[in-house]
């Protein structure tokens, strides 16, 4: 099934059968779990595995892992771009696929010291190059709903607090801090945190919607 | 039948670092669907709008959350069930650059 622009705040995913597959195009997938180390490859702490490669093949998560997430939401987005989508689960899953391929892109062909080569007429040479992408998502969504939203984020990769999750997908809170700078904690010594929904997080976004979802 | 567009909000400023009061826009009764338009006007890196619907103006429930800047200054919101009122919040998550904002919902006449 393509994947096309959903209405807001997110559709339903209409299928028939136990499993809907999805033609993407990402190459980041989080699958939140609130500790960098559990699910370190998929957790929402994208930025402290932006070194890895995908590597061509398919994939199946189960039980095993899918246990450890913490919010019934994954996300799939490009880091280069900037749509981020996600897809609510009303059930938490026990399955689910993806798969890795190729996608040809055309890049400018590039000296090593930074020239772009371009033809005798001025047009750019360019060359055909393959990049891994996470080209198919296949959800499944046990006795439960699945649906589809998409938000805009100008920088997917932004990382305002340096805490290795983008801003994206973060979940701010704030301390109650006074005009001179005090903070405001309880009577048993807790920091009094508040949090805004006008941040662009998914998280944030998302959260609203825990009761009913 | 045509297309028409409601300019709700037009070049608005919003503060380095500041979030705008909420601004509220009774939706026409006849409307059925209708896309939303928020374009970035300025020098801002990180302006944050959330859209929330509501039945009465007072009662929101988020919509959408759009985070645009100055690469991505426009974003499109397909809303297939036009509520009654839109609230527009806007945050501009830049410290050092102020922008406007607007709004553009289009709808088929």
């Amino acid at each position: 099934m393509k994947l096309k622009q959903p209405a807001a705040p997110f559709e339903r995913l209409e299928f028939h059968g136990d499993s809907v597959s999805l033609d993407t195009e990402g190459k980041v997938l989080v699958l939140p779990t609130g500790n960098p180390h559990l699910l370190p490859v998929f957790n929402e702490y994208t930025l402290s595995r932006s070194g890895e490669v995908l590597e061509i093949g398919t994939y199946t998560l189960t039980d095993a892992e899918l246990q450890y997430m913490i919010k019934p939401w994954i996300a799939l987005y490009d880091p280069a771009k900037t749509v981020l989508n996600f897809f609510l689960f009303t059930h938490k899953p026990k399955k689910l696929q993806y798969v890795v391929s190729d996608i040809v892109s055309h890049v400018n062909f590039q000296t090593a010291d930074g020239e772009i080569f371009t033809t005798s007429d001025g047009n750019d040479f360019l060359v055909m190059g393959l990049d891994a992408y996470i080209t198919s998502l296949i959800l499944y969504p046990g006795n439960g709903l699945i649906y589809h939203g998409q938000i805009t984020y100008n920088d997917l990769t932004l990382d305002s607090n340096s805490d290795l999750i983008p801003d994206c997908i973060n979940n701010f809170s704030y301390n109650f801090v006074t005009h001179d700078g005090n903070a405001f904690t309880t009577s048993d010594g807790a920091y009094f945190d508040f949090q805004t929904l006008v941040n662009g997080s998914i998280t944030t976004f998302l959260q609203s919607y825990g009761m009913v979802i | 039948m045509s297309f028409q567009n409601i300019i709700p909000i037009n070049a608005v400023a919003v503060d380095a670092g500041a979030t705008n009061d909420p601004v509220s826009v009774k939706m026409d009764a006849s409307l059925n669907e209708i896309i939303i338009y928020i374009k970035n006007l300025g020098a801002s890196t990180n302006l944050t709008v959330l859209v929330e619907s509501s039945p009465d103006g007072t009662i929101k429930a988020p919509l959408q959350t759009v985070t645009l800047g100055t690469t991505t200054t426009t974003v499109s919101i397909p809303v297939s069930v036009v509520p009654a009122f839109l609230i527009f919040t806007a945050t501009n998550g830049d410290s050092s650059n102020a922008t406007t904002y607007s709004v553009i919902i289009s709808k088929r006449a």
